[in-house]
């Protein structure tokens, strides 16, 4: 038994705030934080979460009392992150989807209510959370054959001055021939500090396109879980973007099942950060059927005492034969006091695939600032062009030029002011 | 298709060549494990207080350990009150020379082809056999002892040189390190020992070569090499055992340790029984290899050649502590029937400028399963140092698996790491190409397959490349998937 210590346990915390919530009556719910009070919070020695002292940063951050959290209107345009951009929107403001504050602007493009999924007791310690505290699960979907032509944009809108602990959910489906643009983003209107601790299952059904966008940008005492499924059925195409920027402790959970044939799956992510911050990428792509093609990219620019974490995995089940899976992760430091750890993992049981997977850790190379220093250019703006262009990479088979053009436009003035 | 399965039932058929026992007299530990088999053992050993006292802690140590679980293996669990963990050979004298050792044991080393005899001077390969539990013979050791080498039994180094001993023993893997170092610890038996002198050059290939006989006995063997400043020696092992119904464990400890400006070069090929089609019997070799580039410029590099073995669970590592040290790491790990290998390398880079490569080539046939694991640490004052690791794993066949779990840790910006897998078949159109050239299936498929495994087998010292590249036809020739 633990001795009496000032520093309260954060399970337990989470537990009371459980037990004082509207929450504690739903019977699934607490079944979900039952599974969790067994399971426990994963420590340094889970090898899921090696790196990544979560409990210890949440102990810092989180906060079981905040003040009365006001829901306020908000101005439209204050959920907006690319000026000029007609968005669907669907806001969560302090963690709580707001109906009000959602619009939706496209025919075929349906937003509910649903409280379908359950917990699993196998579920990430996270995800039960998540399940144990969300308010309501948010289902957006669209109508078969259609493309719809504003992107969904999700927006978490924080504006208190103490602190959230925010539990969204939602879930999409993209159906058979349609097409969809997902845009997810943080607007920070308070200084309080946050856990966003995020639940989200896409279904992209049969030649169903998906390009799905994740731009975070949190302040510096925020902690942000997100855990994203995305189950992918034969011949559907889709692209997931993570860029993440800012934030105390990042960790993305994303899986890609990919339970159909011909299905082509992308995932790129950047992380360009300094200070403390911590970004905790692990992704699974697990192939099940036959004949898919999938594909990884992963960046880190790394500053100042930041952290990287990349975990991998691809695994190809023993009947998924004539499987194309590749992953790469590339990563450079600016910084002397900058960490990464990555584990690219291939678990691989069927023998007629293509599988690769590559990872690198170094410096710009001397040679091409040399190249560009010789020709009259300043070794900053070099550097900068040479960071640039390997940030960019990234974005680079975006095909919402609009989203795309904001982000190339965000690395590059990043990349200019580090210098 | 059909062809196809009938090499694959021919291969798999395929019978492990050294699978017979001799009815050699053994002195064994009544079995189990407590304090008292351990002061058994040490007293059959005729070995200093010191020593046991060693052991003992060792067990202490152990007893409060659990067994590790994370390796991706699975296996029945291991009884460790089961085993006899000393068995040697019934002897009335030390044998002072080879004409004392029982003829029915260098009969079996005949068998495997290893000479005790030195009539083969031309091969210039000094071996130090170990039976069971005991060092058999070392040959050379007059020759070398005149440069000033030592190369002898463990046993017998404890007696001769107990310095040595007492300062290298665990200074590289300590008793602590993991649960089968420290069951080690407790209970080696025997192994070898070398000390290369100060700017000597090994002239010769030092060898040791490990069997199992006895039943039910596990083996757990030490060897410690060190090379003192500006030395250069080359190693190598290989080992065999008779085929069993039960599996039976290997726990060894290799250590080495780099002075100043030293190069040792460690060969293995690990040759033990591997259990019959369905899986029954073989050898659980779970083993700790690491060296420790002590000084500056030094150089460690393991190569590996493994082909039996039920389970292995072996990591050989380098810690590169001097300053411009060199780790490297080749390995040919091939897997069939129900085999399963958990195997890879660990460079972890302290001095700075230091520098390490990994190239691993994993096969897997059958319904085995090849696990590549590794990690490279660069650590924050490790500055401008430099790692490549290509790992490759080669699938026959949709019923075996093969996983590649690398940990790569860097921890300061002037340093490059570059790390690289693949996985794949042997393509249909490189079959092809052979069949088109009148190269028959069989042939095309085992020279596809050495030239898979070339860049490590050319790293290996002539007499033993010979011994794998056979190693690796009879386990995989035809297999094509």
């Amino acid at each position: 038994m633990n001795t009496a210590t000032d520093k309260k346990n954060l399970l337990d915390e989470f537990y009371s705030t459980f037990n004082a919530s509207g929450h504690q009556t739903n019977p699934a719910q607490r079944q979900a934080m039952e599974w969790l009070m067994t399971k426990g919070l994963p420590h340094l020695k889970s090898e899921e979460y090696r790196f990544t002292p979560i409990v210890r940063t949440l102990e810092k951050v989180f906060d079981p009392s905040p003040g009365a959290i006001i829901h306020k209107n908000v101005p439209d345009a204050d959920l907006s992150l690319i000026p000029r951009m007609p968005c669907n929107v669907i806001a969560f403001i302090n963690g709580v989807f707001s109906r009000t504050q959602s619009i939706i602007l496209d025919d075929g493009l349906h937003i509910n209510s649903s409280d379908s999924t359950l917990a699993n007791e196998d579920d990430d310690p996270f995800a039960l959370l998540n399940h144990a505290f969300t308010s309501e699960s948010i289902h957006i979907s669209t109508n078969e054959g259609i493309a719809i032509k504003h992107p969904v944009a999700i927006v978490y809108y924080f504006d208190t001055t103490t602190f959230a602990f925010s539990n969204p959910r939602w879930s999409c489906t993209v159906g058979r021939h349609s097409s969809l643009t997902l845009l997810e983003y943080e607007i920070n209107a308070g200084a309080g500090k946050h856990f966003n601790n995020k639940q989200t299952d896409i279904l992209v059904a049969e030649f169903g396109q998906l390009e799905y966008t994740v731009i975070q940008n949190g302040l510096l005492n925020t902690v942000q879980i997100n855990n994203t499924r995305v189950h992918l059925a034969s011949s559907a195409h889709t692209a997931c973007f993570t860029f993440s920027f800012d934030g105390q402790l990042v960790r993305n959970n994303l899986t890609l099942i990919l339970d159909g044939e011909k299905i082509d799956a992308h995932l790129y992510g950047l992380y360009m950060v300094t200070k403390n911050t911590l970004v905790d990428n692990h992704t699974v792509v697990d192939h099940r059927k036959p004949n898919s093609f999938s594909n990884q990219l992963y960046k880190g620019v790394m500053d100042g005492n930041s952290r990287g974490v990349f975990n991998g995995k691809i695994y190809v089940r023993s009947n998924a034969q004539k499987t194309n899976a590749f992953q790469s992760n590339r990563n450079i430091l600016l910084g002397d006091n900058t960490t990464v750890n990555t584990k690219p993992q291939l678990e691989i049981w069927a023998d007629d695939v293509k599988c690769s997977h590559g990872c690198t850790t170094g410096q710009l190379d001397e040679e091409a600032l040399f190249y560009l220093q010789s020709r009259g250019i300043g070794k900053d703006m070099a550097k900068g062009m040479l960071l640039t262009a390997f940030a960019t990479e990234t974005v680079a088979s975006m095909k919402h030029t609009v989203i795309k053009n904001f982000l190339e436009s965000i690395i590059s003035t990043r990349l200019q002011s580090s210098n | 298709m059909g062809k196809d399965n009938q090499i694959l039932v021919e291969i798999t058929s395929k019978e492990y060549e050294h699978g017979w026992a001799v009815d050699v007299d053994t002195d064994s530990a009544p079995i189990g494990l407590n304090e008292d088999t351990i002061r058994f053992i040490s007293k059959r050993k005729n070995e200093p207080e010191w020593l046991l006292e060693w052991r003992l802690g060792a067990f202490r140590t152990w007893s409060k350990m659990t067994e590790p679980k994370w390796a991706n293996v699975s296996h029945p669990p291991i009884h460790y009150q089961n085993i006899i963990y000393y068995s040697a050979p019934k002897q009335r004298v030390t044998p002072k020379s080879l004409e004392e050792i029982d003829p029915e044991m260098l009969k079996t080393f005949e068998r495997l082809g290893i000479s005790l005899t030195e009539q083969k001077r031309l091969t210039g390969v000094a071996v130090d056999a170990v039976f069971d539990s005991v060092s058999v013979a070392t040959t050379f050791k007059d020759k070398l002892g005149e440069l000033g080498i030592v190369f002898c039994s463990f046993s017998d180094a404890v007696k001769e040189h107990p310095d040595l001993i007492k300062k290298y023993l665990g200074s590289v893997v300590p008793v602590n390190d993991n649960y089968f170092a420290a069951l080690n610890a407790a209970v080696f038996s025997d192994g070898s020992f070398c000390y290369i002198p100060k700017g000597v050059r090994c002239p010769m290939e030092l060898s040791t070569y490990f069997r199992i006989n006895a039943a039910n006995t596990g083996q757990f063997e030490r060897t410690l090499i060190v090379a003192d400043e500006g030395s250069y020696v080359s190693y190598l092992e290989g080992c065999t055992a008779p085929m069993r119904d039960e599996n039976q464990l290997h726990a060894a400890v290799v250590e080495i340790y780099a002075m100043k400006d030293a190069e040792v070069k460690y060969s293995t090929v690990q040759n033990w029984y591997p259990g019959n089609k369905e899986g029954v019997g073989g050898i659980y070799n779970f083993v700790t290899k690491r060296g420790l580039c002590a000084g500056d410029h030094s150089k460690i590099s393991w190569t590996q050649v493994e082909t039996g073995s039920a389970i292995t669970w072996k990591y050989p590592s380098c810690i590169l502590k001097g300053d411009y040290s060199t780790g490297e790491f080749y390995s040919v790990a091939v897997t069939n029937n129900h085999q399963q290998a958990d195997t890879g390398s660990k460079m972890i880079h302290i001095g700075k400028n230091t520098r390490s490569r990994i190239v691993s080539k994993g096969i897997s046939a059958g319904k085995s399963q090849n696990s590549y694991r590794g990690q490279v640490q660069i650590l924050k004052r490790a500055t401008h140092s430099r790692n490549s690791s290509q790992c490759d794993s080669l699938l026959m066949g949709d019923t075996c698996g093969a996983h590649t779990f690398p940990y790569i840790d860097v921890e300061n910006s002037s340093s490059r790491v570059e790390h690289e897998a693949t996985t794949s078949k042997i393509g249909e159109d490189q079959i092809f190409y052979c069949l088109q050239r009148g190269i028959d299936e069989e042939a095309a498929v085992a020279l596809i397959v050495n030239g898979y495994a070339k860049e490590v087998l050319n790293q290996l010292p002539m007499e033993f490349a010979v011994e794998a590249q056979k190693l690796l036809a009879l386990t995989l020739e035809g297999s094509v998937g």
